[in-house]
This record gives C-alpha cells, sequence and structure tokens, in this order.
C-alpha cells in the first residue's frame, strides 16, 4: 500500500516537471487561428524551405541568434537580437562577431539552448545542402570547403565557448548582409542532434513560441503552443495570441474567400481573385488589408538570343508596354503601381527613375509608342517570330496575353505560351530552353538592394546550361559588377555613400534593359471578422502570431 | 494486368523526363542554389543514374518496399498520402454513381416509354445541357450559389464548409459534405447514360421477343422493364465500368479540387501541378489497376445481363 | 435493314416473308422518311445557321462590333447611350479595388455580350471559336467514332485472342494519363516540332488536339460496341447466316454493322459535347488553340475567372455548345429513325 503510494506521488511530481502551458491569461489570449491554402509547400525544415508560405511561420516557431523585429511598417525591417542577448559589434575589421547567448531557453521537447547547438546548426546549414551555402554562408569560415564536400563539414569557422556561454563567427571577409543572412529562417537554431538532411514532413524541434504538432502536406499544418517557451523579448519572440494555429490545405481561392467570408477560416494565403475583389473591398472594407511590399513584377529579355539580343529592341518593348493597363490586369491602382526600375520603392537605394515614358523623368505617366516604332525599325527585328514564357495563372497569364498584343503591334510574330507556375520559375532560368522573353517577379529575402541588383544581375549568377542560373536574362558587365562590388564593400562603413552607388545601378542596368519592369505589387490581405491586431512587416507580412481570434 | 501497369507506368517515366524543365534536381535544391548544391542533389535522389535503373528503384520503393517519398514536399510518404484520400474518392464517386445510375436509368426509361412526346423532349434538352456543362464550371456556380450568395437563406444554411468529413467521425456531417459534389458530378453521367439506354431500350422494343411478351399480356411498363432494359444495358454497363474505374482511380480531379476534398483526384492534381514524379507514378498505377480491374469485372457482368453473351 | 434484301428470309410475327426487293431503293426511301421529319429538319437548319454564323465571323468582327477580337483592348473604350465607357471598368468605390469588363450590352453592335478580362469582345469571339470548336469537335468525335466501330467490331465479332489484344489496348488508352502527356507535349513543342511521317506538327496545330481528343475517346464507345457485337453474335440472323454458310465478314457488315450504327449515331453529339470541352482542357494546358485564338472552351476557361461578376462570359459559350448538340442530337435521331425501319413501332 505504502510503497503504491510513494510511486503515485513520485509519478505526480514527475507530471508536474512538464511545465503547464505558461501563456498569459487575458483579454484575446486563447483560441485557434484557421489558416488556408490552395496546397503546402515542400519540406518544413527551416534550413532548406525557400518560400514565403512557411517564411511566414517559422518565426514564431523557431530563433535565430538575432531576428527581424515583430512589429510593423518600417520597423519590422529592424535585427533585433533573439537568442543572442545582444548584437554584436563586429571586430577585427569586421570579420569576427562574438555572440551572447541567451539563459534558460529550452527547445521544444524540453532540452536546453547551448552554443554547441548554434554551432551544430550552422554545420547542419552545409549538411542538408541549404540553397544559399554556396551564396550567403560560404562568407563563414570553413564554408567553401563544406559546400564542396558537405559530408565531412566541420566549419571550423564557427565557435562554441560553453563556459562563456558564446558562439563565435569568423567571416572571410567583412559583409554588410551578415545579420540579414543570420535573422532570415535559414539561420533558425535547431537541436544539435538533428540529422544532417533535409527533414521532410518530420518536424524539428525549436525554440519559439509554438511548435508543429503535425504536418500533412495533403491536409494541414498544425502548430500548437511551445510548452517550454517563456517569453524573454518581445521584440523578437512574443508569447502570441492564439492558442493553436492550424494551417489547412485544399481549398481554391475562390473557395477561400468564401470560407473567409462565411467565418469559417480566418486569413488565406493565396493571392485574391481578381473577380471578388470588389465585392471584398465594398462588403468587407475592415476586413481587407493593403501593404506596400519589396517585389516587382518584369519581363525577363534573353540578351544573348534574337531579337532581343539587340539592345533598340529591348528599350522598344520598355517603352511600348502600357504599365497601366498591366497594373489593371494585376487588380487596378490600389494594388499595383507602374515601375520602370528595379529596386522598388521602400528599398534602400531607392531613387525613382522612369527613362520609359512619354515624358521621361521619375514618374512612368503613358508609354511612347512612337518612339517604340523608331527603336524598332532600328533594330531591324521587324517580323522576328516570338515566343513569350508565362505561367497558367493569372496574373501572370492575363499579363502574357496581352504582351502579345503589344509585341505584335511593335511588328513582332508572338505566340505565348503558359507553363505550370511550379516549373517556370526553373524553365526561364535555363538556356537551353531557349527562353526569349519570359512573365516572371522577384520578391525580397531581406531589404538589401544587392538581394536584386546583384543576384539576379551579376556575371556570377549565371549558368549556362542549368536550371538554376538566377541571372535569367544572362546579363554580363563587368563594369557594372565592379560598381556592385564597391557598393557592397562600402556599406560596411557608409551605408549612404553606397545606397547612391546601388541607386547609380540601378539606372544603368534599367537604361540597358536586360529586364523590363512592370509594376511594383502591394499585397492584399483578407481576414475574416473575429480576427483583430492585423500586423503587416514587410519582411513576413501577415503575422499570426500577433493576431487575436476572442 | 501487369503489363497494363508496366505498359502505362514505364511510358509516365519516359515522358517525365522527356519534358524540358521537370528535371527535379534544381527544383528540389531550392531557388538560387549553386551548382555544387545541384549537383548533390542530383546525386542524393539518385537522378544521376540512368533511367532504367531509377525506374525500378522508384517502382520497388512504391511497390514493394512502400516508403516513396515526393519529390516536392520533402518527406512525405507517398503510399500513405493514397491510402488516407482513397476513402474520400471513393466516397464521393460511390455517392455520385448511385445517383446517376438510378436517374440514368429513371430518364432512359421514361424517355423511351413517352418517346416523341413533350416529356422524352424535355428530358433530352434536359440531358444534353447537362452533358455541355464541363464539370469545374457546375462546381463553381453551385460554390456561388451555396456557399456565397444563397448561403444565408434557408435553403443552403445547411451546406457545410467546403472539405471531407469522415463517416466515423459524423456520418450526418460526411453526407452534408458530399451531397452536392455527388450531385455535380452525377449531372453529367444522367445526361449520358440517359440517352444511350433510351436509344438501346428503343431499338430493344422493336425486337421480336418483344412481341412475343406483349403477346403474353404484359403491359407496356412491364415490357419496358422486365424484358427490353435487361437486354438494353450492355452499353450501360459498359460505359459504367469504364466510367467508375476511370473516377475511382482519381479521375474526378476537378470536382474534387473544387469542392476541397482531397481524394485521389486532387493528389493527381497536385502532382500534374508539381510535376512531382513519385506522386504522379503512384496516381497513375492506381489508376491503371482501377480501370484493368472494372473492365474486367464488366465482361464477367456481360454475361449475367444478356445471356447471348457467352464465350461460344 | 431488312433481310429481304439480302436476298435470305427472314420471318417475323406480322412480317410476310418478302423475297422480291421493295419498290424504292432502300436509301431513297431513308431519305424521304428523313425528310418528313420536321425536327431534324429544323435542327438541321439550326446547324447550318451555326456553322454560318461562325463562318461570317469576320464580317461580324469588322463590321458589327468594330474591334480586333484578337487584340487586348485592356485600356478600350466604348461608346454606350452616347456615353463613352471604359471596356475594362474600375470599381469607383471600395478602395477602387477590383477591375470589371462591360457586361453585355445586348444590342447589334460592339460589346452585344459583353467584354472579357482581356476587354474583347465575347461576342465576336464567340462566332470565332466556334470554327475551332465545330472543327475540332467533328474531327475529333469523327475519329473517334470510326477507330471504335473498328476496333469494337473486330474485338467483338472475332472474340479469342483478337479480342484480348484489343482490350489491353484500350485498357492502356482508357488509364493514360493525358493530362501529363498534354503538359509535357505543350512544353516540348514550345521549340521543337513533333513529326509525324512527312507532316511537321507545332504547339498551335489543331491537328494535335484532333488526334488526342479522338484516340482518348476511343475506349468509351468501342466497348459498348464489342458488347453489343458480344451480344449479336449469338442473335438467331447471325447465327442463321453463319449455318447458311454466309462468309463472317459479309455476316459483320451487312447484319452487324447496321445494328451497331445506331449505337454509333447515339454517341455522336454526346462525344460532340465531351470533345469539346476536352478540347478547353488541352487548349489550357497549351495544347491547342493558343491565344489569342479562341475556342468556346476557351472562352469558358475566360469565363470562369470572372464567374463572380461576368458570368455571361461563360454562359454564352455554354448555350452555344448546348444548341450545336441539341441540333445534332435531333438530327441524329431523326437519321436512326429512318434508317431503321422498325422503329415505326411505338410502345403502347
Amino acid at each position: 500500500m505504502r510503497l503504491h503510494r510513494i510511486f503515485a506521488v513520485a509519478g505526480a511530481l514527475a507530471f508536474a516537471a512538464v511545465p503547464a502551458l505558461a501563456a498569459p491569461s487575458g483579454p484575446h489570449y486563447g483560441g485557434t487561428l484557421n489558416l488556408v491554402a490552395a496546397a503546402a509547400e515542400g519540406t518544413i525544415d527551416p534550413q532548406v524551405n525557400y518560400t514565403l508560405k512557411y517564411w511566414q511561420l517559422f518565426p514564431f516557431l523557431y530563433d535565430g541568434l538575432v531576428t527581424f523585429k515583430k512589429a510593423g511598417g518600417h520597423d519590422a525591417f529592424t535585427i533585433v537580437p533573439d537568442l543572442a542577448t545582444a548584437i554584436p559589434t563586429p571586430t577585427d575589421g569586421g570579420k569576427t562577431y562574438v555572440f551572447t547567448l541567451q539563459k534558460g531557453i529550452k527547445f521544444s521537447n524540453g532540452k536546453t539552448l547551448t552554443p554547441d547547438d548554434v554551432v551544430a546548426t550552422y554545420v547542419r546549414l552545409f549538411k542538408a545542402l541549404n540553397p544559399n551555402a554556396g551564396a550567403w554562408y560560404n562568407v563563414i569560415e570553413g564554408g567553401d570547403a563544406c559546400v564542396k564536400t558537405p559530408a565531412t563539414c566541420t566549419l571550423p569557422g564557427v565557435v562554441a565557448d560553453d563556459a562563456a556561454n558564446t558562439v563565435t563567427f569568423h567571416l572571410v571577409h567583412p559583409d554588410s548582409e551578415f545579420l540579414d543572412q543570420l535573422a532570415v529562417p535559414f539561420g533558425s537554431i535547431v537541436p544539435a542532434g538533428t540529422p544532417g538532411k533535409d527533414m521532410g514532413t518530420t518536424p524539428i524541434p525549436g525554440t519559439g513560441a509554438y511548435m508543429i504538432k503535425s504536418y500533412d502536406p495533403n491536409r494541414a499544418l498544425v502548430m500548437v503552443r511551445n510548452p517550454y517557451f517563456k517569453q524573454w523579448n518581445a521584440d523578437a519572440q512574443p508569447w502570441g495570441y492564439a492558442d493553436e494555429i492550424d494551417f489547412r490545405f485544399g481549398l481554391t481561392p475562390d473557395a477561400q474567400v468564401t470560407a473567409i467570408e462565411n467565418g469559417q477560416d480566418d486569413w488565406m494565403f493565396d493571392n485574391l481573385p481578381v473577380d471578388r475583389l470588389n465585392e471584398i473591398a465594398t462588403k468587407y472594407p475592415q476586413q481587407l488589408h493593403l501593404n506596400p511590399l519589396l517585389a516587382y513584377f518584369y519581363l525577363t529579355l534573353n540578351v544573348n538570343l534574337a531579337p532581343f539580343n539587340n539592345l533598340d529592341a529591348r528599350q522598344a518593348v520598355a517603352y511600348a508596354i502600357n504599365r497601366a493597363d498591366l497594373v489593371k490586369l494585376y487588380g487596378g491602382p490600389a494594388l499595383a503601381t507602374p515601375s520602370c526600375q528595379i529596386l522598388p520603392p521602400g528599398m534602400p537605394g531607392y531613387s525613382p527613375y522612369c527613362p520609359y515614358t512619354e515624358n521621361p523623368g521619375t514618374k512612368w505617366t503613358a508609354p511612347d509608342m512612337a518612339k517604340a516604332k523608331a527603336l524598332m525599325a532600328k533594330s531591324g527585328m521587324i517580323g522576328q517570330s516570338v515566343t513569350i514564357i508565362t505561367q497558367t495563372i493569372d496574373p501572370y497569364r492575363a499579363m502574357g496575353v496581352y504582351l502579345q498584343s503589344v509585341l505584335n503591334g511593335l511588328g513582332f510574330k508572338a505566340s505565348v505560351k503558359g507553363i505550370s507556375p511550379d516549373i517556370e520559375f526553373t524553365y526561364l532560368q535555363n538556356t537551353k530552353n531557349k527562353v526569349q522573353i519570359g512573365v516572371t517577379d522577384w520578391y525580397q529575402d531581406y531589404p538589401a538592394p544587392s538581394d536584386f541588383l546583384n543576384v539576379l544581375y551579376s556575371c556570377a549568377n549565371f549558368h549556362p546550361g542549368s536550371d538554376t542560373s538566377i541571372n535569367m536574362p544572362g546579363f554580363c558587365d563587368k563594369s557594372i559588377d565592379a560598381e556592385m562590388q564597391k557598393a557592397m564593400t562600402l556599406s560596411l562603413t557608409d551605408e549612404a555613400g553606397a545606397d547612391k552607388i546601388w541607386a547609380d545601378v540601378d539606372r544603368r542596368i534599367t537604361d540597358l534593359a536586360p529586364t523590363v519592369t512592370m509594376l511594383n505589387p502591394k499585397h492584399a490581405d483578407f481576414v475574416s471578422k473575429r480576427v483583430g491586431n492585423f500586423v503587416f512587416s514587410g519582411q513576413v507580412y501577415f503575422q499570426p502570431e500577433l493576431a487575436w481570434v476572442k | 494486368m501487369l503489363f497494363v501497369l508496366v505498359g502505362i507506368s514505364a511510358t509516365v517515366f519516359l515522358i517525365f523526363f522527356a519534358t524540358p524543365g521537370a528535371d527535379p534536381a534544381a527544383r528540389i535544391a531550392g531557388r538560387n542554389a549553386t551548382p555544387e548544391t545541384v549537383a548533390a542533389v542530383r546525386k542524393e535522389f539518385g537522378l544521376d543514374k540512368p533511367l532504367p535503373v531509377q525506374y525500378a528503384m522508384m517502382m520497388d520503393h512504391l511497390l514493394v518496399t512502400q516508403d516513396l517519398t515526393s519529390f516536392v514536399n520533402r518527406g512525405e510518404k507517398i503510399v500513405p498520402e493514397i491510402v488516407e484520400a482513397a476513402p474520400v474518392t471513393l466516397s464521393l464517386v460511390l455517392g455520385a454513381a448511385v445517383i446517376w445510375v438510378v436517374f440514368g436509368v429513371v430518364v432512359g426509361l421514361v424517355a423511351a416509354a413517352f418517346k416523341d412526346t413533350l416529356i422524352d423532349r424535355g428530358l433530352m434538352v434536359g440531358s444534353l445541357i447537362g452533358v455541355s456543362m464541363p464539370v469545374f464550371w457546375l462546381g463553381e456556380v453551385v460554390n456561388l450559389l451555396t456557399q456565397s450568395r444563397l448561403h444565408g437563406t434557408f435553403f443552403f444554411a445547411w451546406v457545410p464548409a467546403l472539405g471531407y468529413v469522415p463517416l466515423r467521425q459524423s456520418p450526418l456531417g460526411w453526407f452534408a459534405a458530399l451531397v452536392l459534389p455527388w450531385i455535380t458530378l452525377a449531372v453529367l453521367y444522367i445526361g449520358i447514360y440517359g440517352r444511350v439506354l433510351r436509344a438501346n431500350l428503343i431499338e430493344a422494343l422493336n425486337e421480336d421477343y418483344i412481341r412475343t411478351a406483349r403477346a403474353k399480356g404484359l403491359s407496356d411498363w412491364q415490357v419496358l422493364t422486365r424484358h427490353a432494359l435487361r437486354c438494353s444495358l450492355i452499353s450501360f454497363v459498359t460505359m459504367f465500368g469504364l466510367d467508375f474505374g476511370a473516377l475511382v482511380g482519381g479521375g474526378a480531379l476537378l470536382t474534387e479540387v473544387v469542392f476541397g476534398l482531397q481524394g485521389v483526384g486532387a493528389l493527381t492534381y497536385r502532382a500534374l501541378e508539381d510535376l512531382d514524379l513519385p506522386m504522379i507514378m503512384a496516381t497513375v498505377i492506381y489508376a491503371s489497376f482501377f480501370v484493368v480491374v472494372s473492365n474486367a469485372a464488366v465482361d464477367i457482368l456481360y454475361a449475367a445481363i444478356d445471356p447471348r453473351v457467352r464465350e461460344r | 435493314m431488312s433481310g429481304a434484301e439480302q436476298g435470305y428470309a427472314r420471318v417475323g410475327w406480322d412480317e410476310p416473308a418478302r423475297l422480291a426487293p421493295p419498290a424504292l431503293g432502300y436509301w431513297a426511301g431513308a431519305l424521304r422518311k428523313l425528310l418528313r421529319n420536321r425536327s431534324a429538319l429544323f435542327s438541321f437548319a439550326v446547324l447550318v445557321l451555326i456553322v454560318l454564323a461562325c463562318a461570317a465571323a469576320p464580317y461580324y468582327a469588322r463590321d458589327v462590333s468594330h474591334t480586333d477580337p484578337f487584340a487586348s483592348n485592356v485600356g478600350g473604350s466604348t461608346m454606350v447611350g452616347g456615353k463613352s465607357v471604359d471596356v475594362l471598368q474600375q470599381a469607383t468605390n471600395g478602395f477602387g479595388l477590383g477591375l470589371t469588363p462591360v457586361g453585355p450590352l445586348w444590342r447589334f453592335g460592339p460589346y452585344a455580350l459583353g467584354a472579357d478580362d482581356q476587354g474583347r469582345d465575347v461576342a465576336a469571339r464567340l462566332l470565332y471559336g466556334g470554327r475551332n470548336s465545330l472543327l475540332i469537335g467533328a474531327a475529333s468525335t469523327a475519329i473517334c467514332l470510326a477507330l471504335a466501330t473498328l476496333t469494337g467490331l473486330v474485338a467483338g465479332f472475332f472474340g479469342g485472342l483478337v479480342d484480348r489484344v484489343i482490350s489491353i489496348f484500350l485498357d492502356i488508352l482508357w488509364a493514360f494519363p493525358i493530362y501529363l502527356l498534354a503538359i509535357s507535349l505543350s512544353i516540348v513543342l514550345i521549340n521543337e516540332s513533333l513529326g509525324i511521317g512527312p507532316i511537321q506538327l507545332n504547339g498551335s496545330s489543331l491537328a494535335l488536339p484532333i488526334l488526342i481528343i479522338g484516340v482518348v475517346y476511343v475506349p468509351y464507345v468501342a466497348r459498348p460496341i464489342r458488347g453489343q457485337v458480344l451480344s449479336l453474335r449469338n442473335s438467331e440472323f447471325v447465327l442463321a447466316a453463319t449455318g447458311l454458310g454466309v462468309p463472317r465478314l459479309r455476316i459483320l457488315w451487312r447484319d452487324v454493322l447496321p445494328n451497331v450504327f445506331s449505337t454509333v449515331i447515339v454517341f455522336a453529339p454526346l462525344m460532340m459535347a465531351l470533345n469539346i470541352l476536352t478540347e478547353a482542357a488541352l487548349s489550357f494546358l497549351s495544347v491547342g488553340v493558343q491565344p489569342p485564338a479562341a475556342s468556346w472552351g476557351t472562352i469558358i476557361r475566360d469565363g470562369e475567372d470572372l464567374l463572380y461578376t461576368r458570368p455571361m462570359v461563360a454562359i454564352a459559350p455554354g448555350i452555344a455548345i448546348v444548341l450545336t448538340v441539341l441540333a445534332l442530337n435531333i438530327l441524329g435521331d431523326g437519321l436512326r429513325d429512318a434508317l431503321d425501319p422498325r422503329a415505326k413501332l411505338r410502345v403502347g
């Protein structure tokens, strides 16, 4: 009898060791937030997944050494310390960063965070074949070797000091974007024992306010409160209001809109169908939120293939397209603004510039068909056959069809082909596919001009014959490359000076028109009636953890 | 059977790899990956091996060890997904099949019985309208009315949120969620089956044995149902075998997508959108299996329906 | 077909054995019966009207709608009651969010049925689209029915190994994922062209969807025909003919085929409808009718995105399809009645 009671008490004590959900009580806390999307988006391994859909979720499931502030508006681009106690000033000419870790932080499996976890995480980045390992993270000492042979990666550039509770990063050269690259979800710290391969549908424990309970790519991603979480920095990882966040898959965008109108779901990921826009805007205006994005929709022109290997032909297209019509096809002036240049408004280094309009200056007003036709005549490309590659979904499809009319009006013989959205991106990149012109877009990874200009237009990012050649036009100008390098180095010491150089690069590339910018999109979010505290971050967009349903 | 399955799966495999841009390595590696990363991914997924080897490996993973995973949703096991999706499709297709068989027979019988009258004409127009409506459009219209515009009225307030409710969880919910998809899917087939049955009945009514039956004193209705119908069912049953086999195997993909039902058809649709080779292979084999089984069953059924059909 | 034609007797309850050929030729008699069928004549007229209207598409576009049905007209405008109205109207309420094409104006002029999402005249596109749909639909239906009749007859009549081999091929055809094939073809054909013998087909060639659709639905018609033939094989007159020593092919041609013909006629309008709709799916996947060309199916597809604001864009081609199929069906019924001398009998 007595033994029995001892065991019972011991059992109860053991149970007590697992903390009950320590979420705060009070108004707005609790309930389940229902998110809905048409489909899942791949692996939930934060160090591999590179999609907008899950980059919205990782910030409240995991923490990095630093992160983007969980706020709205311009604040959202500020990098704040997360697992680190403070953002260190780099020493040794900008090549060494020493991060002191917060104490007492636990993963969702109960394990306490130690410097070893951080080291293991960064080694794992290379082992799990992170897409940007060779572009971003090879700035860490030993990174290049790790990219070559991931299996034997040891990454000597990241050093843990358990006694001092610090992690030191040694870089090969100073990098003004290093902190950004630590702040994005690729830098999510995971427990040291996590296997060095893409974990797919198996959730990895994290330190965030929520944890993944289950993931079925055909049905739903269910997230619940992390039982071991205790808020230590509200700017980096706040408590979050809902007790559970369900991300359901499988409804068409039209069905999603109706579900939100009926209150069956709270927020939809997919773009609002154009023919529902007015209905939403007039019947549910309080539930609609419009926010600017650092992104642009553009036409990529192959500068190594006729007819767009000719500068006049490219500029003719740039002068001929009616950006107001394209804005209409996107959904109207409330959802998009015309643009001629590469950097979007709000990006550091942005300086309004538009040469391809009736009155060249800073703003686009109207197409200049006369100039376009004159350029076409000069180019000798009249009568050339052109195939426009676009996606089968709107707005890309509509833009492609519209473009066909424009090109025909210029004297081309244009046809348009829609491809499944999932493969259009790689299809456009591979020179073997002989793409002449394609409709595509680009959304920022983090707010740095190099993320647009260097990534998309530098010689180094053009790989002929490969599916990953993000410099789609095949553009290579050594002097512009040199200027970009100068800007990246200068940004370490003089941000304003660097921004001026980026603005100049923007103008120069715009003038050479390897791509023709059409518009800058805004983001439209439609939420259900019961959702409160909608906070939009330019970095991650809608932040589910900050919204309440009660 | 094996010949069909191997034939189709091998052809699908070849078509996939013959398609420019379908190569999974770069898409798996992620946007902006370096060539080294892509090469490493290619090696990890065995995409650098010769095609027959890859085919054999994929078949092994799919059918023998059953641990085949998706290329797009990494880590997602294909076979369990299909197993989970099968009951959804089965529920949808069985229910629709009941409706279209019953109504198809009714429409065919009534149209034949009242040949050339207003009823016959009206049924014909109705049938042809049903055949001419694309199923996706019809589904969207049904949703527009029942979920959106008229959702508030008492006619459609009962319509639940789109999606499948497992039978075990709530039989009433299961039924309510499937009623509209059943009707939407059945409309097309009622039209076709009604027309074909009517034609065959009219044919059969001119046969000698019908005259015999009438001479025996049977009423028109009895003649129709007891004699003519049985001998007119050949086409009906044949088509049913083809349609049922195709639908159960995932042919109702547009219906499933528009009503948010996560069945095999929705999986097929996703796989085609994403060009996810493992899922495509799995759904194609699943579909082929049901087509072959269905048609074989129909052949056996022939003998039961029409005693004239027997091997000589 | 009356057994008397064959020179051998067919004895029924109320049909006296006739060994002398009837006064009128069989075909002439059928034609007369058809001409007396008023509904059949009416639907034939409707079909002719539809074909003529579609043939007159260029005139409609030029003289009535005054628009280019193939050029995007996103920023255009049209006159309504003396006022200039935007073809794609920006909303004036609710943040100015949302673009609605102008709705049906119900006039014998521009935008009679309204505009689509690119600002083009739906009515003009409907007529042009009819050309493609009717061509693709008719050609693919013809191919499908011809192939299906052939395979169904051969499989059902000869049985045994022939039947088994044909059935396997029909199974493969029916289970084959044509959408995957279409996606793959559409991408391959962006830069290459497909060679079938001496003919080169590129991505916008209409022969491609015609062939694909024609072949893909063969099992749907072939199998019922095969089933029918299987039962006919053991019917009295076939057995009698065989017993009399008539060669098998002749039996196939003279006895089995006519009975099967009736089924084929029933399927014709149904397959026409199904084929037009399948063409829509293929064109969406970029195999077949390419932008800016139209077909009834592609217009329905365009209309699906406008369902909540401009349902007419999807409904108009649907009505066109229904009318065509209805006319075909009535005509087919008339044809069947004309060709089958026993069809005069009615129930009751």
